[in-house]
């Protein structure tokens, strides 16, 4: 984005594909630019002229919000209980902590969902960034 | 000697180092940033390791991450290259007590040389000539009272200085109350220390520094000088080695100066003791000493044909020097132009982007020290130094031509570079003949620069 105008209609054209594919959520990152659309109820799920309810409710579902959980340090990864997809997490709690030379520090979740995938092993080094887990953000 | 080291930098000595462990058979780490993922020493090297984010605070000069990451890749040494962590005293004690080798001097020597103040005052105990300035950090009135006494231009300093900031010069005695709480602040912002002192300001001196390099078993040596008089507002813009205006003899007196300074401190390293040079007197006034590997120690490796990278890590790594003193010999000229990424025609200001097309010339003495490839980010995060150029020639007008040529034919495209400043430089009269001086930029070569102020 070299300028903000060329953004925003950028951003304006990013809302409008979220619309028509009904995405509740959409992220974007680049080296110098992330961003985070989220839509509101009343844009995301637009009231269809003949509504067919079941299939909208389908779609919702598939489409729920899926979110990576990242390591924001460098160390050990310690996994806390027993976690694997499927399994409900809350948001505040605690996934994990990164070890590193004399501090530890705990992942916490940000977001409430279910498991989807978990991508790191008790005891594997992990770095900056790197992705942990995979939640699938509940309403 | 080591397995494996980690460079705690990045860009052109991030890849500097890389080659020099490859060259010494060493596995290589690098750490780096999350936007600097995709750069040439990230990938040149055996191992990396992302610990934060763009900001270097959060990255870069991250202690924990940093150290966390060579635990965890079992390096046995951290390289700190320049700027970041190279001078942080506490870094080097966190080093220690992890079991992990710094690869520069002790925390002791590091502070000693750190505070500006209070290396002068052990320069004066050894012997090391000084500018005559006050002994000690001083209030304005003891700066008023100096300047009545030595007469003006003064120089204000830091104690806790270095890279320019905190630094001015005073010509009346209106400007020093003025100026000297504008340094005090200034020193108190960038360093956390607003401690100044005053020394006399030579109007016309060069900068003449000397390589120095310590084992840990009481060698030093030292590998000539190189001249840095070439500068704006105390930033580096073109070194060569050898300088134009020193007798062997007085090569020999500051070489030996430099050593004794290191002596001074139990140095262990490669350093640079810093000077002016009086060419009038042709006296040495010892400005600072700088406790890492400098940007600009090519020059010196041309001229000397040594890797000074290569023997820094020998001699962190327990070995003695690999050289003594009279196996030193200076052999024709070298010269290093630093290409940033600034806007020689809008005041120097930054420039960021995308390299759009890259050519580094190639040919006989012609040596790039880069971290550029086609297609490189550069990021507003981190110094601006784009490319080392540096040539070398049989004599001083052998290298230059040499330069002129290679900033010829060099190309990068996308952002704009201080190289045509440069190219403007090197047919200077006054810098041909070598008649340059610290301010020579200021009030002689104006340049490009005229936009300016």
């Amino acid at each position: 984005m070299e300028n903000t105008e060329n953004g925003l209609a950028w951003v304006e054209r990013l809302a409008q594909t979220m619309v028509q594919h009904k995405l509740h959520k959409l992220e974007f990152e680049t080296e110098n630019v992330s961003l985070t659309l989220r839509a509101s109820q009343r844009v995301a799920a637009p009231v269809p002229a003949a509504p067919a309810a079941p299939e909208t409710e389908e779609e919702d579902v598939q489409e729920a919000d899926v979110v990576l959980i990242r390591s924001k340090d460098v160390g050990l990864f310690r996994i806390v209980g027993d976690l694997e997809a499927g399994v409900e997490i809350k948001k505040g709690q605690k996934l994990g902590c990164v070890e590193a030379v004399s501090v530890e520090h705990d992942l916490v979740a940000e977001h409430t969902g279910t498991l989807v995938e978990v991508l790191v092993q008790d005891g594997d080094p992990v770095e900056y960034g790197q992705p942990l887990f995979v939640l699938s953000e509940s309403e | 000697m080591f397995k494996k080291v980690l460079i705690a930098n990045r860009g052109e000595i991030a890849l500097r180092v890389i080659r020099a462990c490859k060259e010494l058979g060493i596995e290589t780490v690098a750490i780096h940033s999350d936007v600097d993922r995709e750069t040439l020493p990230v990938l040149a090297a055996d191992e990396r390791v992302c610990v934060g984010p763009a900001p270097a605070t959060k990255s870069y000069l991250n202690m924990p991450q940093i150290l966390t990451a060579a635990k965890l890749t079992e390096a046995e040494a951290i390289h700190p290259g320049y700027g970041f962590l190279a001078e942080r005293p506490d870094f080097v004690e966190i080093c220690e007590e992890n079991g992990v080798t710094f690869i520069g001097p002790s925390a002791e020597a590091m502070k000693l040389m750190g505070d500006k103040a209070e290396a002068r005052k052990s320069m004066i105990k050894n012997k090391v000539p000084v500018m005559p300035g006050t002994d000690d950090v001083a209030d304005v009135k003891t700066a008023r009272k100096f300047g009545k006494k030595y007469g003006f231009p003064l120089m204000i300093k830091a104690a806790a200085g270095g890279g320019g900031k905190g630094m001015r010069v005073a010509h009346d005695e209106s400007e020093l109350e003025r100026l000297f709480e504008q340094a005090s602040n200034e020193a108190e912002s960038a360093f956390g220390d607003g401690r100044i002192y005053v020394e006399k300001f030579l109007a016309k001196a060069r900068h003449i520094e000397f390589q120095v390099m310590a084992d840990t078993h009481g060698n030093v040596v030292h590998f000539g000088e190189r001249d840095c008089s070439v500068q704006r507002r105390n930033q580096k813009l073109i070194e060569e080695c050898p300088s134009l205006v020193l007798s062997e003899e007085k090569r020999q007196e500051g070489g030996q100066i430099a050593v004794n300074a290191a002596k001074a401190c139990d140095y262990v390293g490669a350093g640079t003791v810093e000077f002016l040079y009086d060419e009038a007197s042709e006296e040495f006034y010892f400005l600072e000493m700088n406790t890492r590997i400098q940007v600009e120690h090519p020059v010196t490796e041309e001229v000397c044909g040594i890797d000074l990278v290569k023997e820094q890590i020998r001699v962190a790594a327990g070995l003695k020097l690999s050289v003594k003193q009279e196996d030193i010999v200076m052999r024709g000229h070298a010269i290093e132009c630093r290409i940033n990424a600034e806007k020689p025609d809008e005041g120097f200001t930054p420039s960021v982007g995308t390299i759009s097309k890259l050519h580094f010339p190639g040919g006989p003495g012609v040596r790039i020290d880069s971290y550029l490839t086609s297609g490189s980010r550069v990021q507003p995060f981190y110094d601006s130094l784009l490319a080392k150029v540096i040539t070398y020639g049989k004599d001083r007008e052998e290298a230059l031509t040499r330069m002129r040529r290679v900033l010829d034919e060099m190309i990068i495209e996308g952002i704009s570079t201080t190289a045509s400043f440069h190219r403007g430089l090197l047919d200077n009269d006054f810098f041909l003949r070598g008649d340059i001086h610290t301010t020579f930029v200021e009030t002689v070569y104006r340049g490009e620069a005229s936009t300016e102020n």
